[in-house]
């Protein structure tokens, strides 16, 4: 497993304000799966990508990633794993809105001795036309796609989407969907993928249902339905 | 990554390059007044420092009765001291307005003539004019000065390096070239005026020295000191009246009791004699014997007590080492405030524009919070951003000290910084010169404060975890989180508002702190010079004060007879003079009453002042000839501004020094009295005491005008910044209540009117207390200048100074209430990119 994850558990609060959002969540994601993870709000799928990320601490439990133990890291050594390992990708964008498309992917591009190459990315992103504007130049769709970039330039081999389709209309989320399908075809990234959107289980390979912290139902895709042809985005 | 990130600073300050700009004038302001408020005292201390190298400056002077004789000089020379004779007269001219100008031979080797213009006199009628006494009398060379009723062509204008600062007398406050001036002889013309009898007074003998590594001053005064004279040998005739009358007792003595020993031997002969033929006369021969016996007791008694005290006369009179003597290296003392306070305020005023570009930072942090968090989620360090955030604050100030260095370094306003110096110390024109560590200064000093102040703000908001930063949760801490009970709506929503620009509205206050310290160092400067010249002549009563060298038996009518005593005390480093002034207790010309006792003093008040006495308070004064210290109490502080004065009875203060029950040097009236010149070491006149206060205020004006002026824009450009980022920080809530239907004279309200209550509390809190913290600061500035520090200001001033303030913030607020028309309702519907 690429992603293992053990009984993690994760509260916040004291006393009367004290939630357990994790209640021992066991999962595994294989290299180079694409999986969401859906539930209700405050069901604790963003606290759960959160801990992936090395975000959020973990309480308890364990969550290897490649084989790396990231709970009990410090803060340093998460930074290290971050940097190394993931990319993430949210529901704003969180552009750098005075860097053009370029530079804002070449924020990131420093970040690892072996990037992508950054015009093969903008081509394969479709933002080539578009690489020297700034975020504020850019449709909803575009940004996104920055965003994207900006996370796929530092060729990590997780890539974790916060609802990357939250703040999009339909047609721009189906592009989304099929850019994040295409990269995970071409450089074989691992996703995990957080959202509300009920159709796009259809076109990754497992699914994670979570309810009240806990896993509610989880299964894998016999079949898959390319992005492309997702309705009801 | 710093490289892409490096692209987004210059964009960053292209698109906030106005207030960037006016930071960086600021700064490039800062360090233009630093460098040339700085660099001006530098040029004119090294500048000093060279002609005084440049004239072979002496290493000490001393005065003496009779001028050594040749084989003293050369014992001298032995030591491996160079000695020079600077022999001079004081003359006072005819025409009342040139005042009095002191007769020097042109020296040949030690305090040689530094020319200005012009050169040695190449003729007997010609003579060369100290550089100050001739500008003030607007002589040039080639004109006529007339002395003791020769006209001279005036062949050079110069400067000597011991008297830098041309003081008359040593403890003299001021200078005044007015009434005070040097003129240098040809040595065979001032030959020919000693020979003519044309002098009011007697020659000083003043030798000056240099020691030359062999001898210490300590060793060659102890040589001086050891010289002794016979009271014949002085060509004085005033100093023979006066040592008979005074030293020559102990041979009238002497001469008695031998008279008195030889009569009563010659008594008690003949009546022994007569006592062998007449019977009965036994007796009185047993009585005379007695007597006799009983007289050459008191012959040997007196022998006793004539060898007890001291009747050798020393041939040294004074001694002055260089680093004690006011007039050498005055301008360099002079500057040494300067420099100092321009160091330190350059430090404060570069950490507070720090802070103020930090809060900027932290507005943008804050604004970029989520993207910051996301830049953290993708590996980015902290020391990244720091250094990215950092980047700008360290450009601008960079360029900014780079450019206020550049245009000081073209000297555009040492000329009117340096002008007070060159219109009261006599001294050449100095060519500006930046010194080296003013480069430095200027070039690391504005980018290092930049990088600490930025790194200990912004390093806490860069602290906080990247999932808080993604979510842009507000932290809030405690002081915000304040209960506020009170059912108004806009006082609660003012006090929110205040406590979440906590960080603008202490920068405002902060600013509005410095400033006033900046305009409190302004005004010290003009109340004490303002209050020196109103005190010395409210408390000078006398128009004539006479310190004398040999005083007559009887002080001439209408005359006050008084005893001074100089002594010394040091403060923070700098050794000043302070005279013990023995008085009548009925003396008119000074409302104090004096106590019977050699210990219990009443003290003037700029001596209370300097020194930090307090009454009942013990002190102690040193006496550097004979080595000695007197302890005193404060019994009283008397308001006396024009010296450092110690009033004591006069009858106690000559017991105290030994001296007879008659004694006086000192008269003082309020005629003109008729004293030979002779007599006198110097006049002083009510009308200098004023004239020389009066020059203070002249001498700091241009300091205390760009002191002012700096202060005034510190406040206004903190003050309108800090505001205006106060504002953008609320753009989006600003926004959202002119959704709700808000006008703008509610915003208005809401937002910047709180702002009034900070100004108008902060000013009096901070107007007072920056009075108080600069009263504390100031003695420290002023260390090296003999006065008092009556810094009191009247309460107008604080109630004009509020008022101003207040008016300076309606002007700023007026300007930003435009600003809010800027943010349109759409604003919080906009995306956040």
């Amino acid at each position: 497993m690429y992603v293992e994850i053990k009984d993690l558990k994760k509260s916040y609060g004291e006393g009367g304000s004290f939630v357990q959002v994790l209640k021992g969540v066991t999962v595994g994601v294989k290299e180079g799966e694409m999986c969401v993870i859906q539930g209700t709000s405050g069901s604790g799928k963003s606290t759960l990508l959160n801990c992936i990320g090395g975000l959020d601490d973990i309480d308890a439990g364990s969550c290897k990633i490649d084989g790396q133990e990231i709970a009990g890291l410090k803060k340093d050594a998460l930074s290290e794993y971050r940097r190394d390992k993931l990319g993430f990708i949210f529901q704003f964008y969180n552009l750098v809105p005075n860097l053009t498309v370029r530079e804002n992917i070449e924020v990131c591009r420093y970040l690892t001795k072996d990037p992508l190459d950054m015009d093969e990315l903008l081509d394969t992103l479709g933002l080539k036309e578009h690489a020297n504007k700034f975020p504020s130049q850019l449709s909803g769709g575009q940004q996104q796609r920055t965003a994207i970039a900006r996370a796929l330039i530092k060729n990590p081999k997780l890539l974790l989407c916060d609802e990357p389709t939250g703040a999009l209309d339909s047609n721009t989320s189906r592009d989304i969907l099929i850019l994040l399908e295409k990269i995970n075809q071409k450089y074989g990234t691992t996703m995990l993928i957080v959202t509300h959107n009920n159709s796009i289980k259809n076109m990754v390979h497992r699914v994670i249902f979570l309810k009240d912290g806990e896993i509610y139902k989880e299964y894998t895709n016999e079949v898959r339905v390319p992005a492309k042809e997702l309705e009801d985005l | 990554m710093q490289g892409v990130l490096r692209k987004r600073v210059f964009r960053s300050l292209k698109k906030h390059f106005i207030r960037y700009a006016m930071l960086g004038i600021m700064v490039a302001m800062g360090i233009f007044l630093v460098v040339t408020i700085v660099g001006s005292g530098e040029t004119l201390t090294r500048g000093t420092e060279a002609i005084a190298e440049e004239t072979n400056l002496e290493d000490g002077e001393f005065e003496v009765f009779v001028p050594l004789s040749e084989d003293q000089e050369k014992e001298i020379s032995d030591m491996g001291v160079e000695l020079e004779r600077e022999f001079y007269y004081d003359y006072e001219l005819d025409d009342p307005d040139m005042g009095t100008v002191r007769m020097f031979k042109v020296r040949d080797h030690i305090n040689q003539l530094h020319y200005i213009d012009g050169n040695n006199p190449l003729d007997l009628n010609e003579v060369v004019v100290e550089k100050r006494y001739a500008e003030v009398h607007e002589l040039n060379r080639g004109d006529v000065i007339n002395i003791a009723g020769n006209d001279y062509k005036i062949s050079g204008i110069a400067v000597v390096s011991d008297y830098d600062g041309p003081f008359k007398e040593i403890s003299d406050t001021s200078c005044n070239s007015k009434s005070f001036g040097l003129v240098f002889f040809d040595s065979e013309e001032y030959d020919n005026f000693k020979n003519s009898g044309k002098a009011q007074k007697s020659e000083t003998y003043l030798y000056t020295y240099k020691l030359g590594g062999k001898t210490t001053d300590k060793e060659l005064k102890k040589y001086l000191k050891d010289i002794k004279i016979e009271s014949s040998q002085v060509d004085d005739k005033l100093f023979q009246e006066y040592w008979e009358r005074t030293a020559g007792i102990k041979d009238e003595l002497t001469d008695a009791v031998d008279k008195l020993k030889d009569a009563t031997d010659d008594v008690n002969e003949a009546v022994t004699e007569l006592a062998k033929y007449y019977d009965g006369l036994a007796e009185l021969a047993d009585g005379t014997s007695d007597m006799s016996d009983g007289v050459n007791e008191l012959d040997d008694a007196v022998t006793d007590a004539l060898e007890e005290y001291d009747f050798e006369l020393s041939n040294l009179t004074s001694f002055l080492v260089r680093a004690d003597n006011p007039r050498i290296f005055a301008t360099k003392n002079d500057k040494i405030v300067d420099i100092e306070v321009g160091i330190v305020a350059g430090i404060i005023l570069l950490i507070l524009l720090a802070y103020v570009i930090s809060v900027f930072v932290v507005h943008s942090i804050e604004s970029e919070s989520s993207i910051i968090g996301t830049l953290y989620s993708m590996g980015v360090t902290k020391n990244d951003l720091l250094l990215h955030y950092v980047t700008l604050p360290v450009v601008v100030t960079f360029i900014a000290g780079l450019i206020g260095l550049l245009v000081a370094s073209t000297g555009v306003m040492a000329p009117m910084i340096a002008e007070s110096s060159y219109q009261y110390f006599s001294i050449p024109v100095f060519e500006f010169n930046v010194p080296t560590y003013l480069i430095f200064y200027s070039l690391i000093c504005p980018p290092v404060m930049a990088v600490i102040v930025n790194v200990l703000v912004i390093s806490s908001k860069l602290n906080r975890p990247a999932l808080s930063l993604i979510r842009n949760e507000a932290k809030q801490g405690n002081i915000k989180k304040v209960n506020l009970k009170s059912k108004n709506f806009i006082f609660v929503f003012r006090i929110r508002q205040m406590l979440r620009e906590l960080r603008s509205t202490l920068a405002v206050v902060l600013g509005m702190f410095l400033s006033l310290l900046i305009f409190m160092m302004a005004v010290n400067c003009y109340t004490l010079c303002e209050n020196i010249a109103k005190d010395y002549a409210n408390d000078t009563k006398f128009e004539y004060f006479y310190t004398l060298k040999y005083p007559e038996k009887e002080p001439p009518k209408g005359a006050e007879a008084a005893y001074a005593y100089t002594c010394k005390k040091e403060t923070m480093g700098y050794n000043f003079d302070v005279t013990i002034l023995g008085i009548d207790n009925d003396n008119k010309y000074f409302d104090i009453k004096t106590t019977d006792s050699k210990v219990d003093v009443v003290i003037s008040s700029a001596f209370a002042e300097k020194f930090g006495l307090k009454e009942g308070e013990e002190f102690v004064v040193s006496d550097e000839e004979k080595e000695l210290k007197y302890a005193f109490s404060v019994y009283e502080i008397t308001p006396y501004a024009s010296g450092f004065y110690i009033f004591m009875d006069i009858d106690q203060m000559r017991d105290m020094m030994g001296e007879s029950k008659d004694y006086y040097n000192v008269l003082i009236s309020d005629k003109k009295l008729k004293i030979d010149g002779g007599r006198l070491y110097s006049i002083t006149t009510r009308s200098d005491i004023v004239k020389g206060s009066e020059v203070f205020t002249e001498l700091m004006m241009p300091m205390i005008y760009t002191l002012s002026f700096a202060s005034a824009v510190i406040f206004c450009v903190v003050l309108y910044l800090m505001m205006k980022v106060m504002i953008d920080r609320s753009a989006q809530n600003i926004s959202l209540i002119k959704v709700f239907g808000y006008r703008r004279k509610e915003i208005r309200k809401l937002y910047l009117d709180g702002n009034f209550y900070i100004i108008a509390l902060g000013t009096l809190i901070v107007l007072p207390l920056s009075k108080i913290i600069m009263n504390k600061i100031f003695p420290f500035m002023i260390s090296n200048v003999s006065c008092g520090l009556n810094v009191k200001t009247p309460y107008m001033f604080y109630i004009v100074t509020y008022f101003v303030i207040l008016a300076l913030y309606f002007l700023i607020n007026s300007f930003l209430v435009r600003r809010l028309d800027k943010f349109s309702p759409a604003e919080i519907l906009k995306n956040r990119e």
